[in-house]
């Protein structure tokens, strides 16, 4: 399998600042990947670099095998650019202003379909200036698709969505992976990259602390299972585990043995007549290991 | 073939765009025909020019408002829609897709001169029926008409998109992109000739406005030859070229002013 995207010791200043200092990475072609990080963290200096939109200061690009600092419009022909935070003209209505930029490309997408696909056919002959902030994202999106793009870019696509309108945003990513497309998002969303991502890039302070599956990144997958569960006080000395937190009558256990734990804590409680109220049986979440991984800089996102 | 298709295209949604927008279109219109029907009414007996060329006022103001006209539609339309464009990040989109930026921009220019045909062509007309303007020797004049008409679209087309690049931001656009213009159309004669001697012409032969006045008044003023005078199209080229140069140069797609990096706090900035 070829690279879509392949990124060697990037770096970006920007007078006194380094936003970028030597990321390397690569997406494969029909790759979901998502760079996730908070705000400031080199996203969408980044991204806008893959786009071609902005200069990098050094180090080696290539995006579907062009450097994108001299691609040109044969270039943007294969790709789809949602970008974070860009007007579209508030005079045309929904389904003129995707007819107007499906003239561009040579590969085009059926109009109305692809207003089907964002969920925008009530608005289709709304103006634009009267769309909300929301489906004006959304027309964003269908934009970036009308031109059967071999690669995506989405610059946080679903920022200010309601939870309706996000999961009908990442039913459209998942088709693309579907029909094979490649994907490139950004996130502060720890949902969104899990859902979503065959491999999350997390990013901070301008470079990769860490890359993997959403399952596992950060040793997520090697990390300790935390078990949670109430009991009275005063039979917490006969307990076969010892907690590592405890919060009132909440106990805390982390667990390297989830089964055999399980199996001890359990039959301890049937011998004992207590009934655990509250069990709970979970991994470290990807946010948990995330604000690990990006550390004060989390604060921002 | 293609190209042209896709330009005749792009010319027909800033078309629809541009007669959509109440803003746009009201005041690249209005001004000027509400110039032509208040100063005509205040003016309407005086005669004006030399000796040998004197007129009818409006046979003058009439030349006058379609230069101010050709000045509304290519500069201030065309800056005002550029520099809105470019904040509201509407350019950076557009740069974002295969089209090309000849293409685009050749959109927008088109636009400015189909609404500049328009415009001149409205204003002659009210000039005929209502003020007793002639267009003279229509036949041989009109195509030295054409050109020059051509010629200052392109000059304030240029300096249209040079002040483009100087806005900051939208609140902003309003001030610049006016406070330029007003005093170079008021001194340059646009309202009513003024006399060559004093020292707001010496001031406003420098910039094109004096010069596109004159020259459009002189080939329409039914007692002279009638010959284009060449100095003046000279000028306004110049200028043109110029303010395409430096608009080229100066040209951002980006939103002003550009994303900084990283709001971290600078550290050894004194």
């Amino acid at each position: 399998m070829t690279d879509a995207i392949a990124v060697h010791d990037l770096h970006k200043r920007y007078d006194d600042v380094e936003a970028v200092c030597g990321i390397d990475f690569t997406v494969a072609e029909g790759e979901v990947v998502a760079l996730l990080g908070p705000n400031g963290a080199g996203k969408t200096t980044t991204i806008e670099i893959l786009e071609g939109f902005r200069q990098r200061t050094s180090g080696d690009v290539h995006v579907l095998g062009i450097d994108p600092a001299d691609g040109g419009s044969e270039f943007r022909q294969h790709l789809g650019i949602v970008l974070q935070s860009c007007g579209i003209d508030p005079y045309l209505t929904v389904s003129e202003v995707i007819q107007m930029h499906r003239d561009y490309y040579r590969r085009q997408r059926d109009v109305d379909e692809v207003i089907a696909l964002v969920g925008l056919s009530e608005k289709r002959d709304t103006r634009v200036k009267l769309l909300s902030g929301g489906q004006q994202r959304r027309l964003d999106v269908a934009l970036g698709l009308i031109g059967d793009p071999d690669l995506l870019f989405l610059d946080e696509p679903t920022t200010g969505f309601d939870p309706g309108a996000r999961r009908q945003a990442w039913e459209i990513v998942r088709s693309l992976r579907a029909l094979g497309k490649t994907v490139l998002l950004t996130t502060h969303y720890m949902d969104e990259a899990q859902n979503l991502a065959d491999r999350v890039i997390v990013i901070a302070r301008g470079t990769i602390v860490a890359e993997g599956p959403p399952e596992t990144i950060g040793g997520r997958g090697r990390a300790a299972t935390v078990i949670e569960f109430s009991a009275p006080e005063s039979l917490s000395s006969t307990m076969p585990l010892t907690a590592t937190r405890r919060d009132g009558t909440t106990f805390t256990i982390e667990s390297a043995d989830t089964t055999r734990d399980l199996h001890r804590l359990t039959t301890w409680a049937l011998d004992a007549g207590i009934a655990l109220e509250g069990l709970t049986v979970t991994k470290p979440s990807l946010e948990d290991v995330y604000l690990e991984l990006v550390g004060d800089d989390g604060g921002e996102a | 073939m293609k190209r042209i298709r896709l330009l005749a295209r792009q010319i027909e949604w800033e078309q629809k765009m541009f007669w959509r927008n109440p803003a746009a279109a009201v005041f690249t219109f209005v001004f000027p025909i509400i110039f032509l029907v208040i100063f005509s009414a205040i003016n309407s007996d005086d005669v004006v020019g030399k000796d040998a060329a004197r007129v009818k006022f409006t046979q003058y103001y009439v030349p006058a408002i379609v230069v101010f006209g050709i000045i509304s539609a290519c500069y201030t339309a065309l800056a005002f829609t550029l520099s809105i464009r470019r904040t509201q990040g509407i350019l950076k989109r557009k740069r974002g897709t295969p089209l090309t930026p000849a293409m685009y921009l050749g959109g927008v220019v088109g636009n400015a001169l189909v609404v500049t045909i328009v415009l001149t062509v409205v204003t002659m007309l009210i000039g005929i029926v209502a003020y007793d303007f002639t267009f003279p020797d229509f036949a041989s004049r009109l195509p030295k008409f054409a050109l020059l008409l051509l010629v200052i679209s392109f000059c304030f087309t240029s300096l249209g998109a040079l002040i483009s690049t100087f806005v900051p931001n939208e609140e902003a656009a309003p001030a610049i992109i006016n406070v330029v213009l007003f005093p170079l159309v008021f001194i340059s004669g646009t309202f009513g000739p003024i006399s060559n001697d004093s020292v707001l012409t010496k001031v406003a032969k420098v910039f094109p406005v004096w010069h596109a006045i004159q020259a459009t008044t002189n080939l329409l003023n039914p007692l002279k030859s009638g010959a284009l005078d060449w100095g003046y199209v000279l000028v306004l080229a110049l200028w043109g070229v110029g303010g395409a140069v430096l608009a080229g140069k100066r040209f951002r797609w980006d939103p002003a002013p550009t994303m900084r990096a990283p709001r971290r706090r600078r550290a050894g900035v004194s």
